[in-house]
């Protein structure tokens, strides 16, 4: 088994409010492969997207790594200064983000954006910065790359926006990109447009990808793998097909239940509850209050448990029926 | 392009509507031309006729607008009542005493502010940060009039470190520059700050993070191009409002320059001299803003296109 | 003068948690209104009530130039033995006055015009444009000045000076946000049902209006304040003997090697009212943020 590109090992992260540390993210582990598309589902306040933000070492002031390992390529992260992380940023690691328009800067062109992404990690001349800035440009499907080069962001559509900030991010041909939500932002046609695009680089390139979302739908399509987040911690992983065949997790079920098209007059089940705020998480198993198959079992956090080849789930009564 | 030369048309037009307004100050102002010179209760009639006739009275008020212009554009701005001297010649000298000090002052308030708001948003939170933001706002909210009587009160009689009256030498200058200077640098740093903070925390800076772009090129070449526009918006507001406080300050400081000359001017109904001097001003106003609009689009490309989405 | 526009469309609001708020509004903003509210009305008692005049014009030569705390005169007496504590209260009063004055009548031209601008077309659009942009082109203290040099010097012409060159810029931002009010869709559907211009106008624009109007009028009490003392130290301004602080600091400044006093006391006055005014318009700022919604 090839070493996996990024290891997440029992990894936690927590914020600092002041006298203590308020956990975020609880106790992940989980692993990307080579050439492997994996999914990380979930609603906002998960932790999915902070837990994407600590793959390029991109957290916010006040949040830190407070247990396990998260390993990059190999290496381990801990003791990773700005200097290390810079090296790794956009040359091996890459992300893409939600919205387009806030994420490229307003007063640059597209192009010498990503020609300052090539000359941040190689010495090359601006005319060969150019030239494979152009050829990016085209890799993502943008016809008249040269004109499109010079203009600026909000001349653009929100499409060709997210195709642009696609060729920065890929220009230095990374071994994993994070994809954080990149066609939430975009109308239904043009998401499509995109996911076949990343889907379609990944494959020629080889990458692995971390695509982050909150919609289902959307990495049931693209993914090989899907992790499944609830309130910081991991509660479901497994292969698509099987994921969508036969849920173990409540939650997950759920989820996948919400998502499906309904005949007239079929019944609509919802997870009753919202969502636990970091902070407020319960010491059961926190899906608990939530979870029509809970018993005082329950009252014990459960603990991620290997199933099926390939599968792991967080449950006391996994795989059960919902109880009626 | 084409914008630059419309707003200059446009700026064309104000400044023609500007002199209409300072013509008719400079008619309809109660005691006219005669009367200043001549008493009407001691002169016959006849001669006051001749009078009007000579400075053009009598004709329709158009042509004598017309005139008015001609000469204006020629650099005749008429005789002073006061003392009989073509204006330009008063006007000329007063105005360099004006350009040094509001020069000064303006680079006093740009070039120490900009810095100081810079390096107030890069160390935010800091002691630094903190004695530059309760100073910038204790010092907006003193009248310049006051924070000018308080200078002159400890620096100039008590310690007597620095004149201040007139313009003899360039140590004069240093007193009424720094008063004139207080309100704009602490606007200027408190909007440089705001302006860097904001773009600090944008979206994009983090997308340039993620693709490996060092933290200084992220300050200095991004944060910094993105935060120019508040501050070149500033920068044209700034001269209209630095023109106001430039008259009262040289009235305080007995600083020979434009101001002296308009209040002197009017407490003497001295009409040419205060007319031209509006003219002029309302020039100088209007020149900040168009060069300050042409700058904006030139900074900040949004502003730039009309022509939006390529899909 | 002292305050300023740019700043307050820059600055982001500062914590909004950490005071006591009586109505949605700080207990300091209250006593700012109370406060200018109170001084408004010493104003209008101080130019209308002549039998009270005594109290700041009465001169008495043998006691002049006294400090603060002496017997009789808590705040001391001026050059010609005046009580400074009627006086300065008096000026006070006329300086909210004028305040007031200027800032009722900027903003209600100020809204007349960037509503008409903004939403009557777009000959009205480029009619007031220009009218603003004329006015915008002589700075502030030149038309009062040059106002003071056509009709003479005194309060009312400071009023109407400062009131004509305060509006244009507030009926700039007047009609930016009119530009956006007016694609709502309540919008379309009162014209569509054949409702005039200006009643629209009347009830949708101007409540909408209310938070940014409140917000620039306390701003503009305070420039109009800063104003009239500096017209009023040139001597532009109020006319002896009509008290008001700039006055009371030309005053104490042609006898400033003989005492301080006077002109620390106008001056002190004068800085705490703008510091207050300036206090509560950031916090009706901050109380209205969410929704006057500020857009970059």
């Amino acid at each position: 088994m090839t070493q996996p590109v990024i290891e997440f090992t029992e990894f936690s992260l927590g914020r600092d409010i002041g006298t203590v540390w308020e956990p975020l993210v609880t106790d992940i582990t989980l692993a990307l492969h080579p050439g492997e598309v994996l999914g990380l589902v979930g609603e906002s306040g998960s932790g999915k997207s902070l837990s994407a933000l600590s793959c390029l070492g991109l957290l916010p002031a006040k949040v830190k790594q407070l247990g396990g390992t998260l390993r990059v390529l190999g290496r381990d992260t801990a003791d990773f200064t700005e200097d290390d992380w810079r090296e790794v940023r956009g040359a091996q690691v890459s992300m893409i983000f939600q919205d387009p328009m806030t994420s490229l800067d307003p007063c640059f062109t597209v192009g010498s954006q990503i020609v300052e992404t090539i000359r941040a990690h190689e010495s090359v001349s601006v005319k060969v910065a150019h030239s494979s800035a152009l050829e990016m440009l085209r890799l993502v499907g943008i016809k008249d790359p040269e004109s499109r080069y010079a203009a600026y962001p909000h001349e653009l559509s929100g499409g060709l926006r997210q195709r642009a900030m696609i060729a920065a991010a890929l220009v230095m041909k990374p071994t994993v990109l994070v994809a954080d939500e990149p066609t939430t932002a975009l109308d239904v046609t043009t998401q499509a447009a995109i996911i076949d695009l990343v889907i379609g680089l990944q494959r020629e390139m080889g990458m692995s990808v971390l695509w982050i979302s909150h919609d289902l739908a959307v990495v049931a399509n693209l993914a090989h793998r899907v992790a499944v987040m609830y309130a910081g911690e991991l509660v479901e992983v497994a292969p698509t097909d099987r994921l969508f065949a036969d849920p173990q997790h409540p939650y997950t079920r759920g989820l996948i239940d919400s998502a499906r098209v309904r005949a007239a007059g079929e019944p609509f089940d919802f997870i009753s509850g919202s969502v636990p705020e970091p902070g407020g998480w319960p010491q059961s198993c926190r899906f608990a209050p939530r979870c029509s198959r809970s018993t005082e079992a329950c009252d014990d956090p459960p603990r991620m448990t290997v199933g099926l080849i390939d599968s792991s789930v967080r449950c006391h009564h996994p795989g059960a029926e919902v109880v009626a | 392009m084409a914008y630059a030369l419309k707003r200059i048309g446009y700026a064309v037009l104000i400044m023609f509507l500007a002199s209409l307004v300072t013509f008719a100050a400079l008619r309809i102002a109660p005691g006219s031309a005669v009367t200043a010179i001549l008493d009407p209760a001691r002169t016959p009639p006849d001669v006051i006729e001749r009078y009007k006739e000579e400075l053009g009275l009598n004709l329709p008020i158009w042509q004598q607008y017309l005139h008015y212009m001609s000469g204006v554009l020629r650099g005749d701005f008429g005789t002073s009542l006061f003392d009989r001297r073509p204006v330009i010649d008063l006007i000329a000298e007063a105005a360099m005493y004006t350009v040094v000090l509001a020069l000064a002052a303006f680079v006093l308030a740009f070039g120490l502010g900009v810095p100081a708001g810079v390096l107030s948003a890069l160390h935010r939170g800091s002691w630094f940060d903190r004695i530059v933001r309760w100073f910038t706002s204790a010092l907006m909210s003193i009248p310049n009039f006051v924070l000018a009587l308080l200078l002159v009160a400890i620096l100039g009689v008590k310690w007597k470190l620095l004149p201040v009256s007139g313009a003899s030498a360039p140590i004069n200058l240093v007193l009424p520059a720094i008063v004139l200077a207080a309100d704009p640098w602490s606007l200027t740093t408190r909007v440089t700050r705001t302006a860097v903070v904001e773009q600090l925390g944008a979206d994009f800076t983090r997308t340039l993070r993620a693709r490996g772009v060092s933290r200084q090129s992220i300050h200095w070449r991004h944060v910094l191009r993105n935060a120019l526009s508040p501050v070149v918006s500033l920068g044209s507001v700034q001269i209209r409002t630095l023109l106001g406080y430039t008259l009262i300050v040289e009235v305080i400081f007995r600083w020979p320059g434009l101001g002296s000359q308009l209040v002197q001017a009017i407490l003497k109904r001295d009409y040419p001299v205060a007319s031209a001097l509006a003219l002029l001003l309302a020039l100088v106003v209007v020149i900040a803003s168009t060069v300050g609009d042409l700058l904006l689009r030139a900074v900040d490309p949004r502003i730039r296109s009309s022509k939006e989405v390529v899909a | 003068m002292a305050t300023n526009l740019a700043s307050m469309a820059v600055e982001a609001p500062a914590s909004r948690r950490a005071r006591r708020r009586i109505g949605g509004v700080t207990i300091s903003a209250w006593v700012g209104v109370v406060t200018l509210a109170v001084a408004a009305i010493a104003g209008l008692i101080v130019l209308l009530v002549p039998s009270l005049r005594h109290l700041w014009t009465a001169q008495d030569l043998r006691s002049t130039f006294l400090g603060p705390l002496s017997p009789g005169h808590p705040l001391g007496t001026d050059n010609l033995g005046r009580d400074l504590l009627w006086r300065t209260l008096a000026g006070l009063g006329v300086s909210a006055g004028v305040g007031v004055g200027v800032a009722l009548l900027a903003v209600s031209l100020g809204l007349m015009v960037g509503i008409i601008g903004g939403f009557f077309g777009r000959a009205a659009d480029v009619a007031t444009n220009v009218v603003i942009d004329v006015t915008w082109a002589f700075p502030a203290i030149l038309l009062a000045v040059l106002f003071a040099g056509w009709l003479g010097p005194g309060l009312l012409t400071v009023v109407l000076a400062l009131a004509l060159t305060e509006w244009a810029g507030f009926s700039r931002i007047i009609r930016g946000e009119v530009l956006s009010l007016r694609e709502r869709d309540y919008v379309s559907a009162a014209r569509v049902l054949g409702r005039g211009r200006v009643a629209i106008s009347l009830r949708h624009f101007v409540p909408n209006l209310m938070p940014v109007t409140m917000v620039l009028a306390v701003y503009f009490v305070a420039v109009a304040i800063v104003a009239e003392a500096g017209l009023s130290f040139l001597g532009l301004g109020a006319q002896p003997p009509m008290p008001s602080l700039g006055s009371a600091l030309a005053q104490g400044r042609d006898y400033l090697t003989r005492t301080w006093w006077p002109v620390i006391l106008a001056g002190g006055v004068l800085t705490l009212t703008v510091l207050l005014l300036n206090s509560v318009s950031d916090q009706l700022r901050e109380h209205f943020d969410p929704r006057i919604g500020r857009r970059r």
